[in-house]
């Protein structure tokens, strides 16, 4: 496959990869205040992702891919809410260990890579299209 | 006998076949283009229109929610490329077929 077709397609997983990414952020900050349903039960779980290189025998180059959605082992916090439904014995509920800092950051930075993909394809076509124009018109 | 112009002309269409630049030759693009330049015509011809349909069916397939919206631009993308590489090495044939046609004998 010529270079330039080849460049879009990798650029393209990398467009998913990172869309995908800010999915999982949208996941955890929507669910960052999503308590436990029952006195012994966890709390949303915040997700994270993990990406990895992929070779495309067709294509002869590495794509990025997505190779498996986790959940954050990170304990849980707590809050003195004792009138809440899922409060323990002692008063806590557990809270998700989402941090909407976190959450935010890696938000941008999926945007930047985002960002990065879509100029890569943009310089790509303008390659192809100026090497093109080279036929066009009497010169 | 084949002269270098039309040589060049046929690498150009084999690469551009494979719906890329045409200054961006490889021996393996190179190859079909050995027969004659109708058949190099032909291949760009079925390339672009492959390119096109793949690309008509994603946004369909998208339509429908199965392809994501990059995938879409991806094969829409790539599809205007073959299309474009096609339609340029057609053009520069005509023209060249129009300056024959103009000399005077």
């Amino acid at each position: 496959m010529d270079p330039i077709s080849a460049t879009m397609r990798i650029a393209a997983s990398g467009l998913q990869a990172q869309s995908l990414r800010v999915r999982m952020t949208a996941e955890n900050i929507a669910n960052a205040n999503s308590l436990a349903a029952a006195p012994n039960a966890d709390p949303y779980q915040r997700k994270t992702i993990v990406f990895e290189s992929k070779f495309d025998r067709a294509l002869g180059a590495e794509l990025v891919s997505i190779k498996r959605i986790g959940a954050d082992p990170s304990p849980f916090g707590e809050v003195y809410n004792p009138s809440h439904p899922s409060a323990n014995a002692d008063g806590y509920v557990q809270t998700p260990n989402v941090n909407t800092l976190i959450e935010m950051s890696d938000m941008r930075e999926a945007g930047r890579s985002y960002d990065a993909n879509l100029k890569v394809i943009e310089q790509a076509r303008s390659m192809a299209a100026s090497t093109l124009s080279l036929l066009d018109g009497n010169r | 006998m084949i002269d270098p112009v039309t040589n060049s002309l046929l690498a150009s269409a084999a690469s551009s076949a494979s719906g890329g630049a045409p200054a961006f030759n490889t021996n393996k693009t190179a190859a079909p283009a050995a027969t004659s330049f109708a058949d190099a015509l032909k291949n760009a011809a079925a390339t672009s229109v492959s390119a096109v349909k793949q690309s008509e069916a994603t946004a369909m397939n998208a339509m429908h929610g199965g392809a994501s919206m990059q995938e879409v631009v991806q094969a829409t993308v790539a599809a205007e490329l073959a299309v474009e590489s096609a339609v340029a090495v057609r053009n520069k044939m005509i023209e060249s077929y129009q300056e024959i046609m103009r000399m005077p004998i």
